[in-house]
Protein backbone atom coordinates (compact mmCIF):
# COMPACT_ATOMS: atom_id res chain seq x y z
CA UNK A 1 0.00 0.00 0.00
CA UNK A 2 1.24 3.41 -1.03
CA UNK A 3 1.31 5.13 2.46
CA UNK A 4 2.73 8.46 1.08
CA UNK A 5 0.37 9.11 -1.25
CA UNK A 6 -2.34 8.70 1.70
CA UNK A 7 -0.69 10.73 4.09
CA UNK A 8 -0.07 13.77 1.49
CA UNK A 9 -3.05 13.58 -0.39
CA UNK A 10 -5.02 13.28 3.35
CA UNK A 11 -7.71 15.40 2.01
CA UNK A 12 -7.65 16.45 -1.52
CA UNK A 13 -10.25 18.85 -2.17
CA UNK A 14 -12.16 18.73 1.24
CA UNK A 15 -13.57 22.26 0.39
CA UNK A 16 -15.03 23.02 3.91
CA UNK A 17 -17.45 25.57 3.35
CA UNK A 18 -17.89 26.05 7.05
CA UNK A 19 -17.42 29.81 6.40
CA UNK A 20 -19.47 30.63 2.98
CA UNK A 21 -22.25 28.64 4.28
CA UNK A 22 -25.05 30.18 6.67
CA UNK A 23 -25.17 27.59 9.68
CA UNK A 24 -27.92 25.46 10.00
CA UNK A 25 -28.97 25.43 5.92
CA UNK A 26 -26.92 21.31 5.51
CA UNK A 27 -28.74 20.26 8.87
CA UNK A 28 -32.21 20.56 7.27
CA UNK A 29 -30.93 17.53 3.99
CA UNK A 30 -28.38 15.97 6.49
CA UNK A 31 -30.43 14.89 9.32
CA UNK A 32 -33.82 13.41 8.06
CA UNK A 33 -31.32 11.20 5.55
CA UNK A 34 -29.46 9.90 8.33
CA UNK A 35 -32.74 8.86 9.97
CA UNK A 36 -34.14 7.12 7.42
CA UNK A 37 -30.73 5.53 6.76
CA UNK A 38 -31.17 4.35 10.34
CA UNK A 39 -34.57 3.45 10.17
CA UNK A 40 -33.98 0.76 7.30
CA UNK A 41 -32.65 -2.35 8.91
CA UNK A 42 -35.65 -1.93 11.36
CA UNK A 43 -37.58 -3.26 8.42
CA UNK A 44 -35.53 -5.94 8.11
CA UNK A 45 -36.03 -6.67 11.56
CA UNK A 46 -36.76 -10.45 10.85
CA UNK A 47 -33.66 -11.66 10.18
CA UNK A 48 -31.32 -11.38 12.41
CA UNK A 49 -28.57 -11.55 10.62
CA UNK A 50 -29.62 -8.44 8.63
CA UNK A 51 -29.60 -6.81 11.86
CA UNK A 52 -26.22 -8.07 13.19
CA UNK A 53 -24.20 -6.88 10.16
CA UNK A 54 -26.25 -3.45 10.84
CA UNK A 55 -24.90 -3.23 14.25
CA UNK A 56 -20.81 -3.73 13.18
CA UNK A 57 -21.73 -1.39 10.51
CA UNK A 58 -23.13 1.36 13.11
CA UNK A 59 -19.80 0.46 15.48
CA UNK A 60 -17.69 0.76 12.50
CA UNK A 61 -19.25 4.35 11.52
CA UNK A 62 -18.53 5.57 14.85
CA UNK A 63 -14.60 4.06 14.47
CA UNK A 64 -14.16 5.19 11.34
CA UNK A 65 -15.11 8.38 11.98
CA UNK A 66 -12.74 8.32 14.55
CA UNK A 67 -10.48 7.89 12.36
CA UNK A 68 -11.27 10.44 9.88
CA UNK A 69 -10.80 12.99 12.61
CA UNK A 70 -7.45 12.14 13.13
CA UNK A 71 -7.23 12.27 9.13
CA UNK A 72 -8.17 15.40 8.73
CA UNK A 73 -5.46 17.08 10.76
CA UNK A 74 -2.57 15.08 8.25
CA UNK A 75 -1.99 11.80 10.20
CA UNK A 76 -2.94 8.52 9.12
CA UNK A 77 -3.12 6.45 12.52
CA UNK A 78 -2.34 2.43 12.27
CA UNK A 79 -3.13 1.74 15.40
CA UNK A 80 -6.21 2.72 15.58
CA UNK A 81 -7.62 -1.14 16.81
CA UNK A 82 -5.46 -0.48 19.46
CA UNK A 83 -7.82 2.09 20.77
CA UNK A 84 -11.22 0.50 20.42
CA UNK A 85 -9.16 -2.60 21.93
CA UNK A 86 -8.26 -0.34 24.88
CA UNK A 87 -11.52 1.11 25.22
CA UNK A 88 -13.26 -2.05 24.90
CA UNK A 89 -10.75 -4.05 27.55
CA UNK A 90 -11.68 -1.19 30.25
CA UNK A 91 -14.76 -1.42 30.03
CA UNK A 92 -14.81 -4.89 30.10
CA UNK A 93 -13.07 -5.38 32.77
CA UNK A 94 -15.26 -2.55 34.92
CA UNK A 95 -18.42 -4.65 33.90
CA UNK A 96 -17.30 -7.65 34.62
CA UNK A 97 -14.43 -7.72 37.42
CA UNK A 98 -15.97 -4.35 39.56
CA UNK A 99 -19.65 -4.67 38.06
CA UNK A 100 -19.51 -1.33 37.37
CA UNK A 101 -22.78 -0.35 35.28
CA UNK A 102 -22.59 0.18 31.83
CA UNK A 103 -22.52 3.71 31.43
CA UNK A 104 -19.89 3.59 34.12
CA UNK A 105 -17.89 0.74 32.52
CA UNK A 106 -17.95 2.30 28.55
CA UNK A 107 -16.90 5.84 30.48
CA UNK A 108 -14.04 4.33 31.92
CA UNK A 109 -13.08 2.82 28.20
CA UNK A 110 -13.38 6.27 26.67
CA UNK A 111 -11.08 7.76 29.39
CA UNK A 112 -8.47 5.54 28.89
CA UNK A 113 -8.53 5.52 25.45
CA UNK A 114 -8.57 9.38 25.38
CA UNK A 115 -5.73 9.31 28.20
CA UNK A 116 -3.57 6.86 26.09
CA UNK A 117 -4.04 8.79 23.26
CA UNK A 118 -2.85 12.23 24.61
CA UNK A 119 0.34 10.18 26.49
CA UNK A 120 1.11 8.54 22.82
CA UNK A 121 0.51 11.74 20.83
CA UNK A 122 2.59 13.81 22.73
CA UNK A 123 5.91 12.03 22.35
CA UNK A 124 4.95 11.13 18.17
CA UNK A 125 2.87 13.57 17.56
CA UNK A 126 6.11 15.80 16.00
CA UNK A 127 6.36 12.81 13.56
CA UNK A 128 5.29 13.44 10.35
CA UNK A 129 3.77 11.32 7.17
CA UNK A 130 5.15 7.66 7.03
CA UNK A 131 7.28 7.96 10.16
CA UNK A 132 4.19 8.33 12.50
CA UNK A 133 2.46 5.80 10.26
CA UNK A 134 5.22 3.21 11.21
CA UNK A 135 4.81 4.48 15.13
CA UNK A 136 2.04 3.75 15.31
CA UNK A 137 1.93 0.48 13.38
CA UNK A 138 4.28 -0.48 16.17
CA UNK A 139 2.04 0.50 19.15
CA UNK A 140 -0.78 -1.52 17.70
CA UNK A 141 1.62 -4.74 17.72
CA UNK A 142 2.53 -3.75 21.02
CA UNK A 143 -0.89 -3.26 22.90
CA UNK A 144 -2.20 -6.73 21.01
CA UNK A 145 1.17 -8.54 22.89
CA UNK A 146 0.43 -6.79 26.08
CA UNK A 147 -3.38 -8.10 25.74
CA UNK A 148 -1.79 -11.79 25.29
CA UNK A 149 0.51 -11.63 28.26
CA UNK A 150 -1.95 -9.61 30.33
CA UNK A 151 -2.39 -13.15 32.74
CA UNK A 152 -5.75 -12.74 34.91
CA UNK A 153 -6.20 -9.32 34.18
CA UNK A 154 -6.80 -9.49 30.34
CA UNK A 155 -7.40 -13.46 29.73
CA UNK A 156 -4.33 -13.62 27.52
CA UNK A 157 -5.23 -15.71 24.86
CA UNK A 158 -8.37 -16.68 25.37
CA UNK A 159 -9.51 -12.97 26.06
CA UNK A 160 -12.23 -12.55 28.35
CA UNK A 161 -16.03 -14.33 27.89
CA UNK A 162 -19.44 -13.96 29.17
CA UNK A 163 -19.65 -9.97 29.13
CA UNK A 164 -23.09 -9.48 30.39
CA UNK A 165 -25.22 -7.05 27.80
CA UNK A 166 -25.08 -4.08 27.97
CA UNK A 167 -28.19 -1.94 30.43
CA UNK A 168 -29.16 1.75 30.22
CA UNK A 169 -31.64 3.37 32.78
CA UNK A 170 -32.71 -0.53 33.81
CA UNK A 171 -33.44 -1.57 30.29
CA UNK A 172 -31.38 -4.24 29.01
CA UNK A 173 -30.33 -4.78 25.26
CA UNK A 174 -30.07 -8.35 25.41
CA UNK A 175 -31.50 -8.85 21.68
CA UNK A 176 -29.61 -7.69 18.26
CA UNK A 177 -32.65 -5.53 17.25
CA UNK A 178 -32.81 -3.63 21.09
CA UNK A 179 -28.58 -3.20 20.39
CA UNK A 180 -28.87 -2.29 17.03
CA UNK A 181 -31.69 1.11 18.33
CA UNK A 182 -28.21 1.79 20.72
CA UNK A 183 -25.78 1.43 17.99
CA UNK A 184 -27.47 3.34 15.32
CA UNK A 185 -28.12 6.41 17.97
CA UNK A 186 -24.51 6.43 19.35
CA UNK A 187 -23.63 5.83 15.05
CA UNK A 188 -25.74 8.88 14.59
CA UNK A 189 -24.65 11.12 17.48
CA UNK A 190 -20.79 10.38 16.78
CA UNK A 191 -22.00 11.70 12.54
CA UNK A 192 -24.16 14.78 13.84
CA UNK A 193 -21.03 15.68 15.83
CA UNK A 194 -18.71 15.57 13.73
CA UNK A 195 -20.38 17.61 10.97
CA UNK A 196 -21.39 20.13 13.84
CA UNK A 197 -17.59 19.78 15.08
CA UNK A 198 -16.63 21.11 11.40
CA UNK A 199 -18.75 23.27 10.88
CA UNK A 200 -17.10 25.81 14.07
CA UNK A 201 -13.85 27.90 13.95
CA UNK A 202 -11.75 24.61 15.16
CA UNK A 203 -13.50 22.52 12.32
CA UNK A 204 -11.81 25.01 10.21
CA UNK A 205 -8.39 25.28 11.65
CA UNK A 206 -7.87 21.42 12.05
CA UNK A 207 -9.00 21.48 8.20
CA UNK A 208 -6.08 24.04 8.10
CA UNK A 209 -3.66 21.97 9.66
CA UNK A 210 -4.31 18.88 7.35
CA UNK A 211 -4.86 21.34 4.46
CA UNK A 212 -0.73 23.42 4.78
CA UNK A 213 0.48 22.99 8.41
CA UNK A 214 3.72 24.94 7.77
CA UNK A 215 0.94 27.66 7.04
CA UNK A 216 -1.45 27.41 9.96
CA UNK A 217 1.69 27.18 12.16
CA UNK A 218 2.93 30.76 10.93
CA UNK A 219 -0.90 32.07 11.24
CA UNK A 220 -1.17 30.87 14.94
CA UNK A 221 -3.17 27.76 14.46
CA UNK A 222 -0.19 25.01 16.46
CA UNK A 223 0.25 21.79 14.56
CA UNK A 224 1.01 19.69 17.82
CA UNK A 225 -2.26 21.29 20.03
CA UNK A 226 -4.90 20.82 17.06
CA UNK A 227 -3.36 17.23 16.08
CA UNK A 228 -3.39 16.18 19.31
CA UNK A 229 -6.75 17.61 19.73
CA UNK A 230 -7.68 15.41 16.84
CA UNK A 231 -5.80 12.73 17.85
CA UNK A 232 -7.31 12.26 21.34
CA UNK A 233 -10.95 12.84 20.26
CA UNK A 234 -10.17 10.30 17.56
CA UNK A 235 -9.03 7.88 19.52
CA UNK A 236 -11.62 8.60 22.21
CA UNK A 237 -14.52 7.43 19.14
CA UNK A 238 -12.14 4.00 18.74
CA UNK A 239 -12.74 3.32 22.46
CA UNK A 240 -16.78 4.40 22.45
CA UNK A 241 -17.35 1.84 20.00
CA UNK A 242 -14.36 -1.02 21.49
CA UNK A 243 -16.81 -1.20 24.76
CA UNK A 244 -19.67 -0.57 22.51
CA UNK A 245 -18.89 -3.80 20.42
CA UNK A 246 -17.65 -5.75 23.40
CA UNK A 247 -20.81 -5.65 25.52
CA UNK A 248 -22.69 -6.88 22.12
CA UNK A 249 -20.40 -9.83 21.11
CA UNK A 250 -20.17 -10.69 24.95
CA UNK A 251 -16.86 -11.24 24.26
CA UNK A 252 -12.94 -9.88 23.61
CA UNK A 253 -9.40 -11.10 22.92
CA UNK A 254 -6.43 -9.77 21.89
CA UNK A 255 -6.75 -10.63 18.38
CA UNK A 256 -10.50 -8.67 17.85
CA UNK A 257 -8.14 -5.55 17.84
CA UNK A 258 -4.90 -6.91 16.19
CA UNK A 259 -3.54 -4.90 12.78
CA UNK A 260 -6.39 -5.74 10.60
CA UNK A 261 -8.52 -4.11 12.20
CA UNK A 262 -6.64 -0.87 11.70
CA UNK A 263 -6.41 -1.62 8.28
CA UNK A 264 -9.86 -2.65 7.82
CA UNK A 265 -10.68 1.20 8.98
CA UNK A 266 -8.20 2.58 7.12
CA UNK A 267 -9.52 0.68 3.90
CA UNK A 268 -13.00 1.96 5.22
CA UNK A 269 -12.25 5.67 5.20
CA UNK A 270 -9.68 5.48 1.72
CA UNK A 271 -12.73 3.89 -0.33
CA UNK A 272 -15.38 5.99 1.75
CA UNK A 273 -13.65 9.18 1.32
CA UNK A 274 -11.21 11.40 3.26
CA UNK A 275 -12.38 14.92 4.19
CA UNK A 276 -16.17 14.13 3.75
CA UNK A 277 -18.42 13.59 6.94
CA UNK A 278 -20.11 10.93 4.48
CA UNK A 279 -17.06 9.17 3.61
CA UNK A 280 -17.15 7.33 6.82
CA UNK A 281 -20.34 6.30 6.16
CA UNK A 282 -20.42 5.31 3.22
CA UNK A 283 -17.09 3.22 3.67
CA UNK A 284 -18.19 1.22 6.97
CA UNK A 285 -21.87 0.60 4.64
CA UNK A 286 -20.28 -1.10 1.73
CA UNK A 287 -17.00 -2.38 3.54
CA UNK A 288 -18.87 -4.18 6.56
CA UNK A 289 -20.73 -6.96 4.76
CA UNK A 290 -18.42 -7.83 2.48
CA UNK A 291 -16.24 -9.81 4.69
CA UNK A 292 -19.26 -11.17 6.08
CA UNK A 293 -21.30 -12.30 2.79
CA UNK A 294 -17.76 -13.83 1.54
CA UNK A 295 -16.41 -15.83 4.57
CA UNK A 296 -15.71 -18.58 2.20
CA UNK A 297 -13.54 -16.94 0.40
CA UNK A 298 -11.51 -15.55 3.08
CA UNK A 299 -7.98 -16.62 1.92
CA UNK A 300 -8.52 -14.49 -0.92
CA UNK A 301 -10.51 -11.33 0.83
CA UNK A 302 -7.43 -9.49 1.64
CA UNK A 303 -6.16 -10.05 -1.67
CA UNK A 304 -9.06 -8.31 -2.87
CA UNK A 305 -9.03 -5.75 -0.42
CA UNK A 306 -5.49 -4.31 -1.45
CA UNK A 307 -6.40 -4.90 -5.29
CA UNK A 308 -9.67 -2.27 -4.37
CA UNK A 309 -7.74 0.15 -2.34
CA UNK A 310 -4.99 0.42 -5.11
CA UNK A 311 -7.45 0.75 -7.98
CA UNK A 312 -9.10 3.28 -5.75
CA UNK A 313 -6.57 5.53 -4.53
CA UNK A 314 -5.77 5.45 -8.36
CA UNK A 315 -8.74 6.20 -9.80
CA UNK A 316 -10.89 7.72 -6.59
CA UNK A 317 -8.44 9.36 -4.75
CA UNK A 318 -10.90 10.90 -2.52
CA UNK A 319 -12.57 7.97 -2.76
CA UNK A 320 -16.63 7.15 -3.36
CA UNK A 321 -17.61 10.48 -2.14
CA UNK A 322 -15.34 12.09 -4.86
CA UNK A 323 -17.55 10.25 -7.63
CA UNK A 324 -20.43 12.93 -6.68
CA UNK A 325 -17.82 15.90 -6.72
CA UNK A 326 -16.45 14.50 -10.37
CA UNK A 327 -19.89 14.32 -11.40
CA UNK A 328 -20.68 17.94 -10.40
CA UNK A 329 -17.23 19.08 -11.84
CA UNK A 330 -18.56 17.83 -14.85
CA UNK A 331 -21.75 19.51 -15.19
CA UNK A 332 -20.22 22.91 -13.94
CA UNK A 333 -18.17 23.12 -17.06
CA UNK A 334 -19.53 23.13 -20.36
CA UNK B 1 9.46 55.71 17.89
CA UNK B 2 10.43 52.55 19.95
CA UNK B 3 12.41 50.03 19.60
CA UNK B 4 9.86 47.08 18.25
CA UNK B 5 12.31 44.65 16.95
CA UNK B 6 15.49 43.74 18.55
CA UNK B 7 18.14 40.76 17.45
CA UNK B 8 21.13 40.15 19.34
CA UNK B 9 24.00 38.22 18.64
CA UNK B 10 22.02 35.74 16.63
CA UNK B 11 23.82 32.96 15.39
CA UNK B 12 22.91 29.74 13.46
CA UNK B 13 24.95 26.76 12.40
CA UNK B 14 24.41 23.71 10.37
CA UNK B 15 26.83 21.15 11.21
CA UNK B 16 30.10 22.74 10.49
CA UNK B 17 28.12 25.30 8.27
CA UNK B 18 27.70 28.89 9.72
CA UNK B 19 24.68 30.29 8.08
CA UNK B 20 24.48 33.41 10.23
CA UNK B 21 27.08 34.71 12.06
CA UNK B 22 26.50 36.98 14.89
CA UNK B 23 23.74 39.09 13.28
CA UNK B 24 22.81 42.29 15.28
CA UNK B 25 19.96 45.17 14.78
CA UNK B 26 16.94 46.92 15.73
CA UNK B 27 14.07 47.49 13.99
CA UNK B 28 11.86 50.87 15.38
CA UNK B 29 7.67 50.99 15.08
CA UNK B 30 6.77 52.03 11.75
CA UNK B 31 9.93 51.48 10.36
CA UNK B 32 10.06 49.35 6.61
CA UNK B 33 13.65 47.30 7.02
CA UNK B 34 14.84 45.32 4.01
CA UNK B 35 17.40 42.43 4.32
CA UNK B 36 19.57 41.83 1.18
CA UNK B 37 22.12 39.97 0.10
CA UNK B 38 23.50 37.39 -2.13
CA UNK B 39 22.12 33.71 -2.83
CA UNK B 40 23.22 31.80 0.45
CA UNK B 41 23.93 34.28 2.27
CA UNK B 42 21.66 33.29 4.94
CA UNK B 43 18.85 36.26 4.99
CA UNK B 44 16.16 33.04 5.09
CA UNK B 45 18.12 31.16 8.09
CA UNK B 46 17.50 34.86 9.42
CA UNK B 47 13.96 35.15 8.94
CA UNK B 48 13.28 31.92 9.88
CA UNK B 49 14.73 32.29 13.30
CA UNK B 50 12.96 35.41 13.65
CA UNK B 51 9.41 33.77 12.64
CA UNK B 52 10.11 30.58 15.05
CA UNK B 53 10.47 27.92 12.26
CA UNK B 54 14.53 27.54 13.63
CA UNK B 55 15.71 27.98 16.61
CA UNK B 56 18.71 29.83 17.02
CA UNK B 57 22.57 28.54 17.78
CA UNK B 58 22.89 31.37 19.94
CA UNK B 59 21.77 35.07 20.25
CA UNK B 60 18.58 36.22 21.52
CA UNK B 61 15.39 38.11 19.89
CA UNK B 62 12.89 40.49 21.37
CA UNK B 63 9.59 41.48 20.10
CA UNK B 64 7.75 44.39 22.06
CA UNK B 65 9.85 43.46 25.06
CA UNK B 66 9.53 40.40 25.14
CA UNK B 67 12.05 37.58 24.61
CA UNK B 68 10.45 34.99 21.96
CA UNK B 69 13.71 33.34 20.86
CA UNK B 70 13.24 29.53 20.28
CA UNK B 71 9.52 29.94 20.57
CA UNK B 72 7.05 27.82 17.95
CA UNK B 73 5.53 29.97 14.70
CA UNK B 74 2.10 29.69 16.56
CA UNK B 75 3.10 31.34 19.83
CA UNK B 76 5.18 34.41 18.36
CA UNK B 77 2.30 35.36 15.53
CA UNK B 78 -0.03 35.80 18.70
CA UNK B 79 2.14 38.33 19.63
CA UNK B 80 1.87 39.99 16.84
CA UNK B 81 4.90 38.86 14.69
CA UNK B 82 3.19 37.16 11.44
CA UNK B 83 4.95 35.99 8.46
CA UNK B 84 4.57 34.67 4.72
CA UNK B 85 6.05 32.29 2.71
CA UNK B 86 8.76 32.69 0.20
CA UNK B 87 6.14 30.92 -2.36
CA UNK B 88 3.10 31.63 -2.92
CA UNK B 89 1.81 29.79 0.40
CA UNK B 90 -1.91 29.88 0.62
CA UNK B 91 -4.81 26.83 1.26
CA UNK B 92 -5.21 25.76 -1.96
CA UNK B 93 -8.73 24.14 -1.67
CA UNK B 94 -10.02 27.00 0.29
CA UNK B 95 -11.81 30.14 -1.50
CA UNK B 96 -9.64 33.36 -0.87
CA UNK B 97 -11.91 34.52 2.38
CA UNK B 98 -11.94 30.92 3.91
CA UNK B 99 -7.84 31.92 3.64
CA UNK B 100 -8.44 34.87 5.34
CA UNK B 101 -10.31 33.83 7.95
CA UNK B 102 -8.34 30.99 9.04
CA UNK B 103 -5.60 33.45 9.47
CA UNK B 104 -8.24 35.32 11.67
CA UNK B 105 -8.52 32.80 13.52
CA UNK B 106 -5.33 33.39 15.29
CA UNK B 107 -6.58 35.37 18.25
CA UNK B 108 -10.08 33.09 18.03
CA UNK B 109 -10.18 31.73 22.07
CA UNK B 110 -13.28 30.97 22.23
CA UNK B 111 -13.34 27.16 23.87
CA UNK B 112 -14.61 24.00 21.72
CA UNK B 113 -17.80 23.37 23.70
CA UNK B 114 -18.91 27.18 23.63
CA UNK B 115 -18.43 27.06 19.83
CA UNK B 116 -20.54 23.63 19.41
CA UNK B 117 -22.93 25.36 21.99
CA UNK B 118 -23.33 28.43 19.96
CA UNK B 119 -23.04 30.57 22.61
CA UNK B 120 -23.62 34.41 22.69
CA UNK B 121 -19.83 35.03 23.14
CA UNK B 122 -19.14 32.61 20.65
CA UNK B 123 -21.51 34.23 17.56
CA UNK B 124 -19.98 37.77 18.66
CA UNK B 125 -16.73 36.37 18.69
CA UNK B 126 -17.53 34.91 15.02
CA UNK B 127 -18.91 38.43 13.78
CA UNK B 128 -15.79 40.11 14.97
CA UNK B 129 -13.55 37.59 12.56
CA UNK B 130 -15.92 37.81 9.82
CA UNK B 131 -16.04 42.41 9.89
CA UNK B 132 -11.73 41.28 9.99
CA UNK B 133 -11.97 39.12 6.88
CA UNK B 134 -13.97 41.92 5.28
CA UNK B 135 -11.39 44.40 6.37
CA UNK B 136 -7.98 42.88 5.42
CA UNK B 137 -10.34 41.77 1.60
CA UNK B 138 -10.89 45.75 1.69
CA UNK B 139 -7.04 46.32 1.91
CA UNK B 140 -5.44 43.99 0.29
CA UNK B 141 -7.59 43.96 -2.60
CA UNK B 142 -8.94 40.63 -2.99
CA UNK B 143 -12.83 41.73 -2.24
CA UNK B 144 -13.68 40.77 -5.88
CA UNK B 145 -12.17 37.27 -5.83
CA UNK B 146 -12.88 36.03 -2.14
CA UNK B 147 -15.40 33.09 -3.73
CA UNK B 148 -13.09 32.29 -6.09
CA UNK B 149 -10.86 29.03 -4.41
CA UNK B 150 -7.07 30.51 -3.95
CA UNK B 151 -5.65 27.15 -6.27
CA UNK B 152 -7.40 28.68 -9.20
CA UNK B 153 -6.51 32.13 -8.79
CA UNK B 154 -3.30 33.43 -10.55
CA UNK B 155 0.60 33.32 -8.99
CA UNK B 156 0.26 37.20 -8.06
CA UNK B 157 -2.86 36.82 -6.17
CA UNK B 158 -1.73 33.60 -4.31
CA UNK B 159 0.89 35.60 -3.22
CA UNK B 160 -0.96 38.33 -2.44
CA UNK B 161 -3.49 35.90 -0.12
CA UNK B 162 -0.15 34.90 1.68
CA UNK B 163 0.34 38.24 2.56
CA UNK B 164 -4.04 38.91 3.42
CA UNK B 165 -3.57 35.94 5.88
CA UNK B 166 -0.51 37.23 7.40
CA UNK B 167 -2.75 40.53 7.92
CA UNK B 168 -5.61 38.80 9.11
CA UNK B 169 -3.39 37.45 12.36
CA UNK B 170 -3.16 41.42 13.01
CA UNK B 171 0.40 41.73 13.22
CA UNK B 172 2.59 44.72 14.31
CA UNK B 173 5.37 43.39 12.19
CA UNK B 174 5.09 41.95 9.30
CA UNK B 175 8.13 39.41 7.96
CA UNK B 176 8.06 39.01 4.21
CA UNK B 177 9.73 36.38 2.53
CA UNK B 178 10.58 37.45 -1.10
CA UNK B 179 7.82 39.11 -1.76
CA UNK B 180 8.17 40.01 -5.35
CA UNK B 181 9.49 36.98 -6.35
CA UNK B 182 8.05 35.59 -9.59
CA UNK B 183 5.88 38.63 -9.47
CA UNK B 184 5.55 40.58 -12.79
CA UNK B 185 7.23 44.57 -12.96
CA UNK B 186 3.72 45.74 -13.10
CA UNK B 187 2.20 43.35 -9.76
CA UNK B 188 5.56 44.22 -8.41
CA UNK B 189 4.74 47.99 -8.20
CA UNK B 190 1.61 46.95 -6.84
CA UNK B 191 3.00 45.11 -4.68
CA UNK B 192 5.42 47.86 -3.43
CA UNK B 193 2.09 50.19 -3.01
CA UNK B 194 0.24 47.80 -0.80
CA UNK B 195 3.31 47.76 1.70
CA UNK B 196 3.38 51.82 1.87
CA UNK B 197 -0.59 51.41 2.60
CA UNK B 198 0.57 48.65 5.26
CA UNK B 199 2.31 50.95 6.94
CA UNK B 200 1.46 54.27 6.29
CA UNK B 201 -2.64 54.14 6.89
CA UNK B 202 -2.47 50.57 9.08
CA UNK B 203 1.03 51.23 11.20
CA UNK B 204 2.41 47.64 10.31
CA UNK B 205 5.90 47.52 10.19
CA UNK B 206 7.60 45.17 7.80
CA UNK B 207 10.87 43.51 7.97
CA UNK B 208 11.46 41.69 4.15
CA UNK B 209 13.88 39.48 2.36
CA UNK B 210 14.22 41.04 -1.37
CA UNK B 211 16.48 40.22 -4.45
CA UNK B 212 14.25 42.90 -6.37
CA UNK B 213 16.32 46.01 -5.86
CA UNK B 214 14.34 48.48 -7.27
CA UNK B 215 11.70 47.41 -4.81
CA UNK B 216 13.89 47.71 -1.78
CA UNK B 217 15.52 50.46 -2.67
CA UNK B 218 12.10 52.11 -3.36
CA UNK B 219 10.72 50.85 -0.03
CA UNK B 220 12.75 50.64 2.63
CA UNK B 221 13.80 53.24 5.07
CA UNK B 222 16.09 50.90 6.20
CA UNK B 223 18.78 48.24 4.83
CA UNK B 224 20.57 45.45 5.98
CA UNK B 225 23.39 43.50 3.53
CA UNK B 226 23.90 40.14 4.71
CA UNK B 227 27.20 38.65 3.02
CA UNK B 228 27.93 34.97 3.91
CA UNK B 229 26.22 35.06 7.45
CA UNK B 230 27.33 38.31 8.47
CA UNK B 231 25.91 41.91 8.27
CA UNK B 232 28.60 43.93 6.11
CA UNK B 233 26.25 47.01 5.68
CA UNK B 234 23.33 48.67 7.17
CA UNK B 235 21.65 52.11 5.94
CA UNK B 236 19.52 54.28 3.81
CA UNK B 237 19.14 53.16 0.39
CA UNK B 238 21.57 55.67 -0.72
CA UNK B 239 24.38 54.88 2.04
CA UNK B 240 23.80 51.26 0.70
CA UNK B 241 24.14 52.31 -2.63
CA UNK B 242 27.55 53.85 -2.16
CA UNK B 243 29.06 51.51 0.76
CA UNK B 244 32.39 49.70 -0.93
CA UNK B 245 31.93 46.58 1.22
CA UNK B 246 28.62 46.31 -0.47
CA UNK B 247 29.86 46.98 -3.94
CA UNK B 248 32.45 44.55 -3.25
CA UNK B 249 30.69 42.00 -2.13
CA UNK B 250 27.93 42.37 -5.23
CA UNK B 251 30.50 43.25 -8.13
CA UNK B 252 33.57 41.84 -6.62
CA UNK B 253 36.68 43.96 -5.33
CA UNK B 254 37.89 46.78 -7.26
CA UNK B 255 41.44 45.75 -8.44
CA UNK B 256 42.77 48.85 -9.49
CA UNK B 257 42.04 50.69 -6.42
CA UNK B 258 44.62 48.40 -4.61
CA UNK B 259 47.05 48.27 -6.50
Amino acid sequence: MNVSTMTENHNKGARTRAFDQAPGNAWKAWIPALLVLFAIPLLLAGNPFYIHLAVLICLNIIFVNGLALINRTGQLSFCHAAFMGMGAYAAVICTVRFQTPFLISVSAGVAVSMLAAYLLGAVILRLQGVYFVLVTFCFGELFRLVMLEGGDITGGANGIANIPPARLFGFTFDSKLSFYVLAAACAFLSIVFLIALFKTPKGNSLDAVGDNPDLAEASGISIQGSQTFAFVLGSAFAGFSGALLAHYLGFVSPESFNQHISVAAIIMLVIGGRGSVLGPILGALIMTPLPELFRSAIETQNIMYGITLILVLKFLPMGLVGIGAKLRGKKGQP
Amino acid sequence: MTTLLKIDGLSKTFGGLAAVRDLSFELKEGEIVGLIGPNGAGKSTAFNMISGSLTPTAGKITFAGEDITGRKPSHVVKHGLARTFQSATVYLKSTVQENIYRGALCHFDIPVWAQLAQTSAYKAARQKIRHEVDKVLEITGLAPYRHEIAGELAYGHQKRIGVAIGLATNPRLLLLDEPAAGLNPEECAEFGRLLKTLRDEHRISLLFVEHHMALVMGTCEKIIVLVQGQKIAQGTAEEIRNSPAVIEAYLGADEDAHA
